[in-house]
């Protein structure tokens, strides 16, 4: 549409990211560089991930609707190479726990937003056409952040040694659940008949998301607790 | 070596400052994409100039928002109308507004259209080439997709009359509007537009500047509102159709010394017909103003055949009357008893020729103002009834079972003056006039749009074919291009004949308001959850381990 629309979605993509940055407390531990690197460990995981399936999973000639679940599901497994980018990123940020959690989650996140949101916003919003999918990437945008700063959460809790061995198994499945959560829109294909499109699916992706934000924060707060 | 810290404060200090220059570039250098929702291909109106005088529309450039017919205001907007809701009133109505674009959407079946409605459609043509306007007009096909793009234009120009802006606002949430696009060029002149002549002739028995001639002409161009919907089947097609049949029939009985008769006959297919005949104004003055060509100085007759397609009748329309022992009404009576025989009522009909206007109402008024006996042959009752140059003017609007008729009874009157006999057995062994002759001559000639800036050009195809099916049948056939004079041009083109036209979802500005207020409440909900967060984390920690929280 215009420039003005342009700016609309941009202030909804990186909005909440900026205020998260800003409002917990992050400028106080140096954490820009923190980011900044981490989003540079996460440029380097998906590089590696890209190798990977380059390798081993030809791109099928098909349209992407057709590639079976079965295939998408094996494919979607080298996403455990996020954990793995993490967990070392993980090692090499100072700092308390929650900190910690909050630069990983963060840095991550915004290189994910930058490398994959910012392009697809700044050739299609800015075009004569008005088309909701601009402001659906953006609000996706923000539930990528919580499913980011997820993800570092549970991946921390993954590492403790001292975590309750009773809870491990539920971290375990929380991480895996996080990684198989692209094929989410198939799966509610097969079980609902139809693809759900639109606000639909975003409302679709963020229940989850939502759940599992609030299920992680209850054992990092037992977690946290069982220290004091 | 720089800390951390250090770089941190550099790039902090200078990036900014970089945004400030790269921003801006980036802006002003990545073009706005086009991608639109939806692209179809638009037929633009007549532009042409004839006498000195600018007719149709003089624009072709579109990019404003649509808006229905029934829309309270539609200055500088585009118009959307569908071909069977337009009349003349409506087209005034659009250009004395200051509506910048006006696009007709055509039924793609044109035949399904009401006596009525088809004149309607005239009237409108009409209304439209009458003087010239400075809106673009162009005409599409009904497509679903246009169709849909139509009703949400419409439903929301309904929403136009919503008194309260909030309303308005609410309303721009669920319909979209549409943004008309045509890019492209300015139409142009066309410089060197040529106009072609295609000619032949079959010499008598004899000397042959000593024989009479009769001379057959059609034109060959079609008109419409738009050129490329020009496809003119009955008019003239039809006069065309006839024309190749008499010369197919004629060559045959020339090439025989036993049928050979002591008369010339001479076949023009005249360009520019609808631009006030200047094709066979340029063969009159090439045949009479030149002295070396004697063919048209001692002429019987000469017969204009127009718009031939259908009908249970025919017209003789003549500027004077001919004296009843002239070869012209003999003709005629010849014309009555073939007519007769089928059952086709043939009448004369006199028109005196109009010398304060500028253009010729009839093709043989050219002649009768040169004072060579000629007349007009058509099914229609006068010359301006809107059916001659029309869009509607599709090979559907012919009727072939008509037309073949109509060329048995011309051809049979024909042969009736030139042999002063009843030449009832005459068609047959190859000389007949078979419905199948007649449809191959009509197909060829409704193959392509033959609007004359179309025709333009010394390769043409179909001037060129039209040329080549002229030898076969007749002596020294062959083409003659007439252009316009270059200081005082008589007549003139435009080009830019089709255009791309695209049509983007737009949201008004409001819309872009209310949206940013959303975000921005947004944000404020975001950033009171951070500013509480802390406050909040307790709350989950007392919750989540009261008994602990005890015990410390």
């Amino acid at each position: 549409m215009t420039f003005f629309h342009f700016g609309n979605c941009i202030a909804l993509a990186y909005g909440p990211y900026f205020l998260t940055y800003k409002y917990s407390g992050m400028p106080e531990y140096g954490g820009f560089w923190k980011c900044a690197q981490v989003g540079g460990m996460y440029m380097l995981t998906q590089l590696c991930k890209m190798l990977l399936l380059a390798t081993f999973f030809p791109t099928s000639d098909g349209p992407p609707e057709t590639a079976s679940l079965a295939t998408e599901l094996v494919k979607t497994t080298v996403d455990f190479g996020d954990v793995m980018g993490l967990s070392i990123v993980m090692g090499r940020v100072p700092g308390a726990g929650h900190i910690k959690i909050l630069i990983t989650g963060l840095g991550w996140a915004a290189a994910d937003l930058l490398l994959t949101r910012a392009l697809p916003l700044w050739v299609g919003a800015r075009g004569l056409e008005f088309d909701w999918k601009y402001i659906q990437i953006s609000l996706d945008a923000n539930i990528s952040l919580v499913h980011h700063l997820n993800m570092a959460l549970l991946v921390w809790l993954w590492w403790r040694s001292d975590l309750a061995a009773a809870v491990r198994p539920i971290v375990a499945v929380l991480i895996a659940g996080c990684i198989y959560r692209p094929l989410l829109p198939q799966m509610l294909a097969i079980l609902l008949g139809s693809r759900p499109l639109g606000f639909g699916l975003l409302a679709a992706c963020a229940t989850p998301t939502l759940c599992t934000a609030l299920i992680a924060c209850h054992i990092f707060i037992t977690h946290s607790a069982s220290f004091r | 070596m720089w800390s951390d810290q250090e770089l941190v404060e550099m790039l902090r200090s200078s990036v900014p400052y970089y945004l400030v220059v790269a921003l801006p570039l980036l802006i002003l250098m990545s073009p706005v994409p086009v991608d639109a929702a939806a692209e179809f291909t638009v037929y633009r109106l007549q532009q042409y100039d004839l006498h000195g005088s600018p007719h149709g529309s003089r624009s072709s450039l579109v990019n404003v928002e649509a808006r229905s017919l029934d829309a309270s205001s539609v200055a500088r907007r585009c118009v959307l109308a569908r071909l069977a809701d337009l009349t003349p009133s409506h087209y005034q109505r659009v250009v004395s507004q200051g509506a910048a674009a006006l696009l007709i959407l055509l039924p793609v079946n044109v035949t399904s259209f009401s006596v009525d409605q088809r004149q309607l459609v005239h009237d409108v043509e009409a209304a439209m080439l009458e003087a010239d306007s400075q809106l673009a007009v162009y005409v599409a096909y009904e497509t679903q997709e246009l169709l849909d793009i139509y009703e949400a234009v419409r439903t929301a120009t309904n929403t136009d009359a919503v008194t309260s802006a909030a309303a308005a606002m609410m309303s721009s949430l669920s319909t979209d509007g549409y943004q008309i696009v045509v890019g492209g060029s300015q139409s142009k002149l066309m410089a060197d537009m040529t106009i072609a002549n295609v000619q032949g002739k079959l010499s008598g028995y004899g000397v042959e500047e000593q024989l009479p001639t009769i001379a057959i002409v059609a034109h060959y161009d079609a008109f419409g509102a738009a050129p490329e919907l020009s496809w003119g089947a009955d008019s003239n097609g039809s006069g065309v159709v006839v024309l190749l049949e008499l010369a197919r029939i004629l060559s045959r009985l020339y090439a025989s010394p036993r049928t050979h008769p002591r008369l010339n006959m001479a076949f023009l297919l005249s360009g520019g017909g609808y631009i006030n005949y200047q094709g066979s104004k340029r063969y009159l003055e090439d045949h009479l103003d030149a002295s070396d060509s004697p063919l048209l100085s001692e002429t019987h007759y000469t017969l204009c055949l127009d718009t031939l397609g259908s009908g249970d009748s025919l017209r003789l329309h003549v500027s004077k009357r001919p004296k009843e022992t002239s070869p012209g009404y003999q003709f005629f009576q010849a014309l009555q008893e073939a007519g007769a025989a089928v059952g086709i009522n043939v009448d004369m009909v006199h028109r005196k020729i109009n010398l304060q206007e500028d253009t010729q109402a009839w093709e043989h008024e050219k002649y009768s103002m040169r004072r060579l006996p000629a007349f007009t042959l058509s099914r229609l009752l006068g010359p301006k009834t809107g059916e001659r140059g029309s869009i509607l003017d599709t090979s559907e609007n012919v009727d072939l079972t008509s037309l073949t008729r109509n060329t048995v009874v011309v051809a049979t009157a024909l042969l009736r003056h030139i042999y002063n006999t009843s030449v009832d057995g005459i068609f047959d062994n190859g000389l007949a006039v078979t419905k199948k002759s007649v449809k191959s001559w009509l197909d060829l000639l409704t193959s392509q749009p033959r609007s004359p800036q179309l025709l333009s050009g010394k390769n043409n195809p179909l001037v060129s074919t039209l040329h080549q099916i002229l030898t076969r049948y007749t002596n020294e056939a062959r083409v003659t291009f007439l252009k316009a004079d270059k200081r005082d041009p008589e007549w003139a083109f435009y080009d830019i004949t089709r255009a791309t036209m695209a049509a983007y979802a737009v949201k008004p500005a409001a819309f872009d308001f209310l949206l940013t207020m959303a975000i921005l409440a947004y944000l404020g909900v975001i950033y009171v959850f951070l500013q509480y967060f802390p406050k909040l984390y307790a709350m989950m920690v007392r919750l989540a381990s009261p008994q602990k929280s005890k015990t410390h």
